[in-house]
């Protein structure tokens, strides 16, 4: 699959300004019903129609995972409570260190691709 | 001379749907009317029971679940489940109201008994235990359904059957169980008025980590939601359609 053949702009969807990261997090911490973990819409931008303007940052996608009955697992959640009372949506987003402006996307991911590697045999572009 | 593509080892994930025939029949019971107050309340359930879901796609497409950034890394570019998308498959915003927060994840029996308005004794005993997991079974449940419908309680037939849907479609964690934790988000989302999207894009996740982190084989969470979103994306019709599930019936 390439990205061609992907719809970016579905005619259902809404430009949404979307939930960037909230509180004091880098990216959006969930709550699940069996732990927390977060989420990276720094890589979904161009999903809802923004331009890509740069590759995220390593910091930018810190992980968060905690299942719930592990040590830390009730102060992460305590966190994340509190966190959600301070949404920032993108365009609100002003933080310098999310973004490398100086690598381009398109570049990053193809040296993401080198590390993880793909399941199935890439298609010639 | 083309050489042999380095792979990256698959993982042994199946995505495993629930049969919904039983269900579907009670979701056709009521009226239009009725499915219009249910959908305010609960969303797009009915939407997505109708949905016949493809696992094998859900299957194939879990092979590129990047674990570290939380991603589908495909050759040239990436796909992100985000909350926006959620909320408009399941119609539920999240606007103005606070996500499911894990609070009180053993709902006494009193406040189910009270919303299922079964005897506490009753529900004592209709609880079971399924892997160490305590809930209903789909069959307790169905067959109750059906009581209520031909008592014509459709107040709380639909509050039965958004638990059932919870459970059975949604946060489906053993088979043939609608267990604690969708029990839980289910009373969150009725008396605290917890919106459940975040929770359900968490489980998704969650679901995914499982498989790759500690080497789980099942994926049965949310499948519904996971496939109208990938379909959204990479499915071929619906030019015009107004919501994502449209796009697809």
């Amino acid at each position: 699959m390439t990205q061609e053949k992907i719809k970016w702009h579905p005619s259902w969807q809404q430009k949404a300004s979307i939930i960037y990261y909230y509180g004091n997090y880098l990216n959006v911490p969930l709550i699940g019903t069996k732990g927390c973990v977060n989420y990276n819409p720094i890589l979904a931008q161009r999903q809802f129609g923004y331009p890509i303007r740069g590759s995220p940052t390593t910091v930018s996608l810190t992980t968060l995972l905690a299942y719930y009955g592990e040590e830390d697992a009730t102060e992460t959640l305590r966190h994340i409570r509190s966190a959600w009372k301070r949404v920032i949506r993108m365009e609100m987003d002003s933080r310098a260190w999310g973004i490398d402006r100086d690598t381009p996307y398109h570049q990053w991911v193809i040296k993401r691709v080198n590390q993880v590697k793909l399941p199935f045999r890439r298609i010639p572009t | 001379m083309i050489s042999k593509e380095d792979l990256k080892t698959k993982l042994p994930i199946k995505a495993r749907e629930n049969n919904l025939v039983g269900i579907r029949a009670l979701g056709q019971k009521l009226r239009a009317v009725q499915r219009n107050s249910f959908k305010k309340k609960y969303g797009n359930l009915l939407g997505l029971l109708d949905i016949e879901v493809q696992t094998s796609l859900i299957t194939a497409f879990a092979q590129y679940y990047d674990p570290l950034v939380r991603a589908f890394t495909f050759q040239d570019f990436q796909l992100v489940p985000t909350i926006e998308e959620f909320e408009q498959i399941l119609d539920l915003p999240l606007e103005g109201k606070s996500p499911y927060k894990y609070i009180d994840h053993h709902a006494s029996v009193s406040t189910l008994s009270w919303i299922m308005k079964i005897h506490p004794r009753e529900l004592e005993s209709a609880l079971v235990n399924k892997k160490g997991v305590r809930g209903f079974t789909p069959k307790f449940l169905e067959s109750y359904l059906h009581q209520l419908a031909d008592q014509e309680n459709w107040e709380t037939f639909m509050d039965v059957l958004a638990l059932t849907l919870y459970g059975i479609m949604l946060f489906r964690n053993v088979e043939d169980l609608v267990d604690y934790s969708a029990i839980d988000v289910f009373i969150a989302s009725k008396n605290r008025v917890e919106n459940p999207v975040p929770a359900i894009l968490a489980d998704v996740y969650i679901a995914l980590q499982l498989c790759y982190d500690m080497g789980k084989r099942k994926l049965m969470c949310c499948l519904p939601v996971f496939y109208i979103w990938l379909l959204s994306r990479i499915g071929e019709k619906g030019i015009s359609a107004q919501c994502p599930i449209e796009e697809i019936m």
